[in-house]
Protein backbone atom coordinates (compact mmCIF):
# COMPACT_ATOMS: atom_id res chain seq x y z
CA UNK A 1 0.00 0.00 0.00
CA UNK A 2 1.09 3.55 -1.18
CA UNK A 3 1.23 6.60 1.07
CA UNK A 4 -1.62 8.04 -1.36
CA UNK A 5 -3.81 4.78 -0.67
CA UNK A 6 -3.64 4.91 3.11
CA UNK A 7 -4.73 8.96 3.28
CA UNK A 8 -7.51 7.67 1.08
CA UNK A 9 -8.51 5.19 3.76
CA UNK A 10 -7.78 7.29 6.33
CA UNK A 11 -10.21 9.88 5.00
CA UNK A 12 -13.03 7.37 4.34
CA UNK A 13 -12.40 6.12 7.86
CA UNK A 14 -13.83 9.23 8.96
CA UNK A 15 -16.86 8.70 7.61
CA UNK A 16 -17.88 5.32 8.02
CA UNK A 17 -15.70 2.43 8.95
CA UNK A 18 -13.60 1.12 6.90
CA UNK A 19 -14.49 -3.05 5.31
CA UNK A 20 -12.34 -5.39 7.23
CA UNK A 21 -9.97 -5.93 4.91
CA UNK A 22 -8.78 -1.98 3.80
CA UNK A 23 -8.72 -2.11 7.57
CA UNK A 24 -5.93 -4.81 7.80
CA UNK A 25 -4.40 -3.23 4.99
CA UNK A 26 -4.13 0.14 6.52
CA UNK A 27 -3.08 -0.40 9.59
CA UNK A 28 -0.03 -2.48 8.65
CA UNK A 29 1.09 0.52 6.91
CA UNK A 30 0.51 2.78 9.16
CA UNK A 31 2.99 0.58 11.49
CA UNK A 32 5.27 1.27 9.48
CA UNK A 33 5.09 4.66 8.55
CA UNK A 34 5.45 7.58 10.69
CA UNK A 35 3.96 10.24 7.95
CA UNK A 36 0.95 8.20 8.05
CA UNK A 37 0.17 7.75 11.54
CA UNK A 38 1.18 11.70 11.48
CA UNK A 39 -1.81 12.32 9.05
CA UNK A 40 -4.24 10.12 10.76
CA UNK A 41 -3.81 11.67 14.21
CA UNK A 42 -4.03 15.42 12.82
CA UNK A 43 -7.28 14.42 11.10
CA UNK A 44 -8.54 13.04 13.84
CA UNK A 45 -7.64 16.50 15.85
CA UNK A 46 -9.29 18.61 12.49
CA UNK A 47 -12.87 16.26 12.68
CA UNK A 48 -13.08 16.69 16.53
CA UNK A 49 -12.18 20.42 16.10
CA UNK A 50 -15.41 20.86 13.65
CA UNK A 51 -17.57 18.64 15.48
CA UNK A 52 -16.78 20.83 18.41
CA UNK A 53 -17.54 24.31 17.01
CA UNK A 54 -20.66 25.84 18.89
CA UNK A 55 -22.98 27.41 17.29
CA UNK A 56 -23.15 31.43 18.12
CA UNK A 57 -25.30 33.24 20.57
CA UNK A 58 -28.25 35.23 17.91
CA UNK A 59 -28.80 38.75 18.60
CA UNK A 60 -31.73 39.28 20.99
CA UNK A 61 -33.29 42.08 18.85
CA UNK A 62 -33.46 39.07 15.95
CA UNK A 63 -36.54 37.57 16.20
CA UNK A 64 -38.17 40.89 16.93
CA UNK A 65 -37.10 42.28 13.77
CA UNK A 66 -38.27 39.20 11.77
CA UNK A 67 -40.93 38.80 13.06
CA UNK A 68 -41.81 42.69 12.44
CA UNK A 69 -41.29 42.28 9.03
CA UNK A 70 -43.45 38.71 8.82
CA UNK A 71 -46.57 40.88 10.32
CA UNK A 72 -46.34 43.34 7.72
CA UNK A 73 -46.00 40.43 4.91
CA UNK A 74 -48.97 38.85 6.40
CA UNK A 75 -46.93 35.74 7.28
CA UNK A 76 -47.66 36.19 11.09
CA UNK A 77 -50.27 36.60 13.22
CA UNK A 78 -50.11 39.94 14.82
CA UNK A 79 -49.07 39.85 18.93
CA UNK A 80 -51.50 41.01 21.59
CA UNK A 81 -50.43 45.05 22.07
CA UNK A 82 -48.76 44.78 25.27
CA UNK A 83 -50.38 46.90 28.38
CA UNK A 84 -48.69 50.58 28.15
CA UNK A 85 -46.52 51.71 31.03
CA UNK A 86 -44.59 54.71 32.06
CA UNK A 87 -41.04 54.92 31.09
CA UNK A 88 -39.58 53.73 34.38
CA UNK A 89 -36.07 55.10 33.16
CA UNK A 90 -37.08 58.63 34.47
CA UNK A 91 -37.47 57.17 37.84
CA UNK A 92 -35.35 56.56 40.62
CA UNK A 93 -34.85 53.19 42.06
CA UNK A 94 -36.81 54.36 45.26
CA UNK A 95 -39.30 55.85 43.49
CA UNK A 96 -40.01 52.78 41.08
CA UNK A 97 -40.00 50.69 43.94
CA UNK A 98 -42.69 52.91 45.79
CA UNK A 99 -44.61 52.80 42.31
CA UNK A 100 -44.09 48.90 42.05
CA UNK A 101 -45.65 48.61 45.48
CA UNK A 102 -48.83 50.96 44.78
CA UNK A 103 -49.92 49.05 41.96
CA UNK A 104 -49.81 46.39 44.15
CA UNK A 105 -52.40 48.42 46.46
CA UNK A 106 -54.79 48.34 43.87
CA UNK A 107 -54.97 44.47 44.00
CA UNK A 108 -54.99 44.14 47.42
CA UNK A 109 -58.35 46.85 46.83
CA UNK A 110 -61.10 43.88 45.69
CA UNK A 111 -59.27 42.15 48.85
CA UNK A 112 -60.85 44.14 51.44
CA UNK A 113 -63.91 44.86 49.94
CA UNK A 114 -64.51 40.91 49.35
CA UNK A 115 -63.99 40.45 53.16
CA UNK A 116 -66.38 42.80 53.99
CA UNK A 117 -69.24 41.67 51.82
CA UNK A 118 -71.97 40.35 53.78
CA UNK A 119 -72.03 36.53 53.03
CA UNK A 120 -75.65 35.67 53.17
CA UNK A 121 -76.24 39.15 50.89
CA UNK A 122 -74.72 36.59 48.11
CA UNK A 123 -76.33 33.55 49.59
CA UNK A 124 -79.92 34.85 49.07
CA UNK A 125 -79.73 37.50 46.49
CA UNK A 126 -80.50 35.77 42.82
CA UNK A 127 -77.02 37.22 40.89
CA UNK A 128 -77.95 39.63 37.52
CA UNK A 129 -78.45 38.03 34.27
CA UNK A 130 -75.15 39.91 33.87
CA UNK A 131 -72.07 38.65 31.72
CA UNK A 132 -70.03 37.47 35.10
CA UNK A 133 -72.85 35.24 36.09
CA UNK A 134 -74.92 33.95 32.92
CA UNK A 135 -77.11 31.29 34.25
CA UNK A 136 -77.12 29.18 30.84
CA UNK A 137 -75.00 26.14 31.98
CA UNK A 138 -73.34 26.01 28.38
CA UNK A 139 -72.55 29.89 28.42
CA UNK A 140 -71.31 29.36 32.20
CA UNK A 141 -68.96 25.99 30.75
CA UNK A 142 -67.78 27.84 27.82
CA UNK A 143 -67.09 30.70 29.40
CA UNK A 144 -65.09 28.94 32.05
CA UNK A 145 -63.04 27.11 29.50
CA UNK A 146 -62.23 30.50 28.17
CA UNK A 147 -60.99 31.20 31.90
CA UNK A 148 -59.07 28.70 32.23
CA UNK A 149 -57.20 28.98 28.96
CA UNK A 150 -56.23 32.34 29.77
CA UNK A 151 -55.72 31.90 32.90
CA UNK A 152 -53.02 29.21 32.20
CA UNK A 153 -51.70 31.22 29.67
CA UNK A 154 -50.94 34.04 31.39
CA UNK A 155 -49.00 31.53 34.12
CA UNK A 156 -47.00 29.87 31.08
CA UNK A 157 -45.96 33.58 30.40
CA UNK A 158 -45.71 34.39 34.50
CA UNK A 159 -43.25 30.95 34.55
CA UNK A 160 -41.09 32.38 31.62
CA UNK A 161 -40.61 35.90 33.60
CA UNK A 162 -39.83 34.47 36.78
CA UNK A 163 -36.81 32.35 35.21
CA UNK A 164 -35.42 35.14 33.66
CA UNK A 165 -36.25 37.48 36.44
CA UNK A 166 -34.05 34.92 39.24
CA UNK A 167 -31.44 35.30 36.72
CA UNK A 168 -31.17 39.21 36.44
CA UNK A 169 -32.15 39.58 40.08
CA UNK A 170 -28.72 39.66 41.58
CA UNK A 171 -27.88 42.72 39.36
CA UNK A 172 -30.26 44.66 41.56
CA UNK A 173 -29.96 46.95 44.37
CA UNK A 174 -30.84 44.54 47.21
CA UNK A 175 -33.26 47.08 48.62
CA UNK A 176 -35.36 47.56 45.61
CA UNK A 177 -35.20 43.71 45.19
CA UNK A 178 -36.39 43.64 48.85
CA UNK A 179 -39.83 45.44 48.08
CA UNK A 180 -40.33 43.49 44.74
CA UNK A 181 -39.90 40.51 46.59
CA UNK A 182 -42.62 41.96 49.02
CA UNK A 183 -44.88 42.83 46.01
CA UNK A 184 -44.29 40.02 44.03
CA UNK A 185 -45.70 37.97 47.14
CA UNK A 186 -48.59 40.48 47.59
CA UNK A 187 -49.75 39.94 43.96
CA UNK A 188 -49.42 36.24 44.75
CA UNK A 189 -51.90 36.22 47.48
CA UNK A 190 -54.55 38.10 45.57
CA UNK A 191 -54.20 35.66 42.69
CA UNK A 192 -54.33 33.16 45.11
CA UNK A 193 -57.61 35.14 46.80
CA UNK A 194 -58.86 35.69 43.50
CA UNK A 195 -58.77 32.29 42.21
CA UNK A 196 -60.54 31.21 45.83
CA UNK A 197 -63.47 33.57 45.53
CA UNK A 198 -64.13 32.15 41.33
CA UNK A 199 -64.23 28.62 42.60
CA UNK A 200 -66.70 29.66 45.31
CA UNK A 201 -68.52 32.17 42.48
CA UNK A 202 -67.62 30.80 38.80
CA UNK A 203 -69.88 33.70 37.15
CA UNK A 204 -68.59 36.33 39.47
CA UNK A 205 -67.51 39.43 36.81
CA UNK A 206 -65.39 41.10 40.20
CA UNK A 207 -63.89 38.02 40.84
CA UNK A 208 -62.72 37.77 37.35
CA UNK A 209 -61.74 40.82 36.89
CA UNK A 210 -59.56 40.84 40.44
CA UNK A 211 -57.61 37.68 39.02
CA UNK A 212 -56.94 39.17 35.72
CA UNK A 213 -55.63 42.52 36.89
CA UNK A 214 -53.45 40.39 39.48
CA UNK A 215 -52.29 38.61 36.59
CA UNK A 216 -51.56 41.79 34.61
CA UNK A 217 -49.51 42.87 37.58
CA UNK A 218 -47.44 40.35 38.18
CA UNK A 219 -46.29 40.27 34.12
CA UNK A 220 -45.86 44.17 34.49
CA UNK A 221 -43.82 43.87 37.74
CA UNK A 222 -41.59 41.07 36.46
CA UNK A 223 -41.27 42.91 33.16
CA UNK A 224 -40.15 46.07 35.11
CA UNK A 225 -37.93 43.58 37.18
CA UNK A 226 -35.98 42.68 33.97
CA UNK A 227 -35.91 46.04 32.64
CA UNK A 228 -34.44 47.02 35.73
CA UNK A 229 -31.16 44.33 35.83
CA UNK A 230 -30.77 45.19 31.81
CA UNK A 231 -30.53 48.73 33.01
CA UNK A 232 -28.16 48.51 35.81
CA UNK A 233 -26.02 46.03 33.23
CA UNK A 234 -25.75 48.65 30.57
CA UNK A 235 -25.36 51.40 32.98
CA UNK A 236 -22.38 48.71 34.77
CA UNK A 237 -20.82 48.12 30.91
CA UNK A 238 -20.84 51.99 30.40
CA UNK A 239 -19.38 52.99 33.50
CA UNK A 240 -16.48 50.01 32.82
CA UNK A 241 -15.44 52.10 29.99
CA UNK A 242 -13.64 54.83 31.08
CA UNK A 243 -12.44 52.40 33.58
CA UNK A 244 -10.42 50.61 31.48
CA UNK A 245 -9.20 53.27 28.79
CA UNK A 246 -7.79 54.64 31.77
CA UNK A 247 -5.77 51.53 33.16
CA UNK B 1 -29.16 10.01 8.38
CA UNK B 2 -31.77 10.84 10.54
CA UNK B 3 -32.51 13.97 12.59
CA UNK B 4 -32.15 12.70 15.41
CA UNK B 5 -29.45 11.13 15.08
CA UNK B 6 -27.61 13.73 13.40
CA UNK B 7 -24.96 15.11 15.37
CA UNK B 8 -25.10 19.35 15.52
CA UNK B 9 -28.74 18.69 14.86
CA UNK B 10 -31.58 19.63 17.37
CA UNK B 11 -32.78 16.25 18.66
CA UNK B 12 -36.67 16.81 17.43
CA UNK B 13 -37.85 13.87 15.60
CA UNK B 14 -38.85 14.26 12.13
CA UNK B 15 -42.72 14.28 12.84
CA UNK B 16 -42.31 17.09 15.45
CA UNK B 17 -40.89 19.45 12.61
CA UNK B 18 -44.00 18.57 10.06
CA UNK B 19 -46.01 19.60 13.36
CA UNK B 20 -44.38 22.90 13.61
CA UNK B 21 -44.21 23.84 10.03
CA UNK B 22 -47.91 22.77 9.86
CA UNK B 23 -48.61 25.38 12.68
CA UNK B 24 -46.41 27.89 10.91
CA UNK B 25 -48.43 27.73 7.96
CA UNK B 26 -51.27 29.12 9.41
CA UNK B 27 -49.50 31.99 10.74
CA UNK B 28 -49.61 30.84 14.60
CA UNK B 29 -46.60 33.12 16.71
CA UNK B 30 -45.06 30.75 18.61
CA UNK B 31 -45.07 27.89 16.40
CA UNK B 32 -42.78 30.79 14.08
CA UNK B 33 -40.77 31.74 17.25
CA UNK B 34 -40.51 28.11 17.96
CA UNK B 35 -38.29 27.18 14.73
CA UNK B 36 -36.70 30.38 14.16
CA UNK B 37 -35.48 29.54 17.60
CA UNK B 38 -34.44 25.82 16.91
CA UNK B 39 -33.00 26.27 14.20
CA UNK B 40 -31.42 30.26 13.96
CA UNK B 41 -27.86 29.36 15.89
CA UNK B 42 -27.00 26.57 13.49
CA UNK B 43 -28.06 28.77 10.91
CA UNK B 44 -26.14 31.87 11.92
CA UNK B 45 -23.19 29.60 12.40
CA UNK B 46 -22.73 28.58 9.20
CA UNK B 47 -23.57 31.81 7.71
CA UNK B 48 -20.36 33.67 9.50
CA UNK B 49 -18.22 30.40 8.41
CA UNK B 50 -19.67 31.03 5.14
CA UNK B 51 -19.44 34.95 4.41
CA UNK B 52 -16.91 35.89 6.77
CA UNK B 53 -18.31 38.49 8.54
CA UNK B 54 -20.98 38.94 11.62
CA UNK B 55 -22.91 41.72 10.30
CA UNK B 56 -23.50 40.20 6.98
CA UNK B 57 -24.20 36.72 8.44
CA UNK B 58 -26.78 38.14 10.67
CA UNK B 59 -28.40 39.78 7.54
CA UNK B 60 -28.06 36.46 5.65
CA UNK B 61 -29.86 34.90 8.67
CA UNK B 62 -32.74 37.38 8.52
CA UNK B 63 -32.76 36.85 4.84
CA UNK B 64 -32.93 32.99 5.02
CA UNK B 65 -36.04 32.99 7.68
CA UNK B 66 -37.48 35.54 5.53
CA UNK B 67 -37.17 32.67 2.68
CA UNK B 68 -37.71 29.88 4.98
CA UNK B 69 -41.92 31.55 5.95
CA UNK B 70 -42.52 32.69 2.35
CA UNK B 71 -41.63 29.37 0.96
CA UNK B 72 -43.30 27.21 3.71
CA UNK B 73 -46.17 26.31 1.35
CA UNK B 74 -44.03 24.92 -0.59
CA UNK B 75 -42.36 22.83 1.73
CA UNK B 76 -43.25 19.24 0.59
CA UNK B 77 -41.45 17.47 3.38
CA UNK B 78 -39.94 15.41 0.32
CA UNK B 79 -36.62 15.96 2.28
CA UNK B 80 -35.93 16.93 5.89
CA UNK B 81 -36.82 20.29 7.08
CA UNK B 82 -33.05 20.63 8.17
CA UNK B 83 -31.90 19.76 4.33
CA UNK B 84 -34.83 22.20 3.26
CA UNK B 85 -33.60 24.85 5.22
CA UNK B 86 -29.91 24.32 4.76
CA UNK B 87 -30.34 24.59 1.13
CA UNK B 88 -32.27 28.12 1.08
CA UNK B 89 -28.86 29.06 3.80
CA UNK B 90 -26.21 28.06 1.66
CA UNK B 91 -28.24 29.36 -1.54
CA UNK B 92 -28.70 33.14 0.59
CA UNK B 93 -24.95 32.58 1.49
CA UNK B 94 -23.24 31.60 -1.79
CA UNK B 95 -25.31 34.73 -3.23
CA UNK B 96 -23.70 37.35 -1.12
CA UNK B 97 -20.40 35.99 -1.79
CA UNK B 98 -20.75 36.55 -5.16
CA UNK B 99 -22.81 39.50 -4.99
CA UNK B 100 -19.64 41.16 -2.62
CA UNK B 101 -17.69 40.15 -5.72
CA UNK B 102 -15.95 36.88 -4.52
CA UNK B 103 -14.31 34.78 -7.49
CA UNK B 104 -17.24 33.22 -9.18
CA UNK B 105 -16.77 29.62 -7.91
CA UNK B 106 -19.39 26.44 -8.59
CA UNK B 107 -20.01 24.34 -6.05
CA UNK B 108 -18.76 21.31 -8.22
CA UNK B 109 -15.57 23.54 -8.77
CA UNK B 110 -12.36 21.16 -7.80
CA UNK B 111 -9.24 22.55 -6.28
CA UNK B 112 -6.46 23.25 -8.79
CA UNK B 113 -3.84 20.65 -10.06
CA UNK B 114 -1.37 22.07 -7.89
CA UNK B 115 -3.15 22.26 -4.75
CA UNK B 116 -4.45 18.87 -5.18
CA UNK B 117 -1.36 17.47 -5.49
CA UNK B 118 0.13 18.81 -2.72
CA UNK B 119 -2.51 17.73 -0.61
CA UNK B 120 -3.01 14.30 -1.73
CA UNK B 121 0.67 13.29 -0.69
CA UNK B 122 1.59 13.22 3.08
CA UNK B 123 4.64 14.76 3.70
CA UNK B 124 6.76 13.99 6.57
CA UNK B 125 5.57 17.73 8.64
CA UNK B 126 5.43 15.86 12.09
CA UNK B 127 1.79 15.93 14.32
CA UNK B 128 -0.48 19.02 15.10
CA UNK B 129 -0.42 19.65 18.80
CA UNK B 130 -4.42 19.55 20.24
CA UNK B 131 -3.65 23.82 20.78
CA UNK B 132 -3.71 23.84 17.39
CA UNK B 133 -7.20 23.17 16.92
CA UNK B 134 -8.08 26.91 17.86
CA UNK B 135 -6.82 28.18 14.31
CA UNK B 136 -9.42 26.08 13.06
CA UNK B 137 -11.95 29.09 12.14
CA UNK B 138 -8.81 30.50 10.58
CA UNK B 139 -8.53 27.27 8.54
CA UNK B 140 -12.00 27.19 7.43
CA UNK B 141 -12.47 30.80 6.43
CA UNK B 142 -9.21 30.07 4.16
CA UNK B 143 -11.07 27.41 2.21
CA UNK B 144 -12.42 28.07 -1.01
CA UNK B 145 -15.85 28.50 -1.18
CA UNK B 146 -16.90 25.34 -2.34
CA UNK B 147 -14.53 22.65 -0.38
CA UNK B 148 -15.65 25.06 2.86
CA UNK B 149 -19.49 24.81 2.38
CA UNK B 150 -19.28 21.07 1.59
CA UNK B 151 -17.02 20.74 5.07
CA UNK B 152 -18.93 22.67 7.27
CA UNK B 153 -21.92 20.86 6.18
CA UNK B 154 -20.30 17.34 6.64
CA UNK B 155 -18.16 17.89 9.33
CA UNK B 156 -19.05 20.68 11.29
CA UNK B 157 -23.31 20.21 11.13
CA UNK B 158 -23.25 16.44 10.64
CA UNK B 159 -25.27 15.90 6.98
CA UNK B 160 -23.40 12.80 5.41
CA UNK B 161 -22.67 13.23 1.95
CA UNK B 162 -25.86 12.29 0.62
CA UNK B 163 -27.54 14.85 2.09
CA UNK B 164 -24.38 17.57 1.29
CA UNK B 165 -25.21 17.01 -2.03
CA UNK B 166 -28.90 17.19 -1.98
CA UNK B 167 -28.11 20.38 -0.16
CA UNK B 168 -25.11 21.89 -2.74
CA UNK B 169 -26.70 19.91 -5.87
CA UNK B 170 -23.32 18.31 -6.50
CA UNK B 171 -23.25 15.03 -6.10
CA UNK B 172 -22.76 12.65 -2.96
CA UNK B 173 -18.91 11.60 -4.55
CA UNK B 174 -18.08 15.20 -5.21
CA UNK B 175 -19.08 15.91 -1.57
CA UNK B 176 -16.83 13.35 -0.41
CA UNK B 177 -13.93 14.50 -2.77
CA UNK B 178 -14.48 18.06 -1.58
CA UNK B 179 -14.82 17.08 1.83
CA UNK B 180 -11.46 15.26 1.89
CA UNK B 181 -9.64 17.70 0.26
CA UNK B 182 -10.91 20.34 3.06
CA UNK B 183 -9.54 18.64 5.40
CA UNK B 184 -6.42 17.75 4.34
CA UNK B 185 -6.06 21.54 3.17
CA UNK B 186 -6.98 22.74 6.92
CA UNK B 187 -4.62 20.04 8.16
CA UNK B 188 -1.89 22.09 5.57
CA UNK B 189 -2.76 25.60 6.66
CA UNK B 190 -2.23 24.35 10.40
CA UNK B 191 1.23 23.30 9.82
CA UNK B 192 2.24 26.43 7.92
CA UNK B 193 0.42 28.74 10.87
CA UNK B 194 1.45 27.23 13.35
CA UNK B 195 4.81 24.93 12.93
CA UNK B 196 5.93 25.37 16.50
CA UNK B 197 3.67 23.18 17.26
CA UNK B 198 4.05 20.20 15.43
CA UNK B 199 5.52 16.93 17.35
CA UNK B 200 7.89 14.64 15.49
CA UNK B 201 9.33 17.50 13.30
CA UNK B 202 11.59 18.38 16.53
CA UNK B 203 12.51 15.23 17.36
CA UNK B 204 14.71 14.94 13.99
CA UNK B 205 12.42 13.32 11.95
Amino acid sequence: MTCRDAESLLLDALDAPLPPADAAALAAHLAGCDACRDLEADLSLVRGAAESLAPPIVPATAWPALAAQLERDGLLIPAAPRPSRKPWQTYTWVALAASLLAGVGTALVWRASDRVTPAPARATAPPPAAPGNVRDPRAVEAIEIELRLAAEHYEKAITALEGIAAEDRTRIDPAVAQVVERSLGLIDIAIADSREALQRQPGSLVAQTSLFAAYRQKVALLQDLIAMASEAKRTGAESAVPDRRRS
Amino acid sequence: MTLAASPGLDASPYDDDRRLVARCRTGERDACEELYRRHAPRILGLARRMVGSSDDAEDAVQDVFLAVFRKLESFRGESSLSTWLYRLAMNVCLDRLRSRGHRERKVTDEFDVDDAAHVATPSPVGRLSPGAAIDLERAIAALPDAARAAFLLHDVEGFDHGEVGRILGIAEGTSKSQVHKARLRIRSFLHQTRPATTGRATNGR
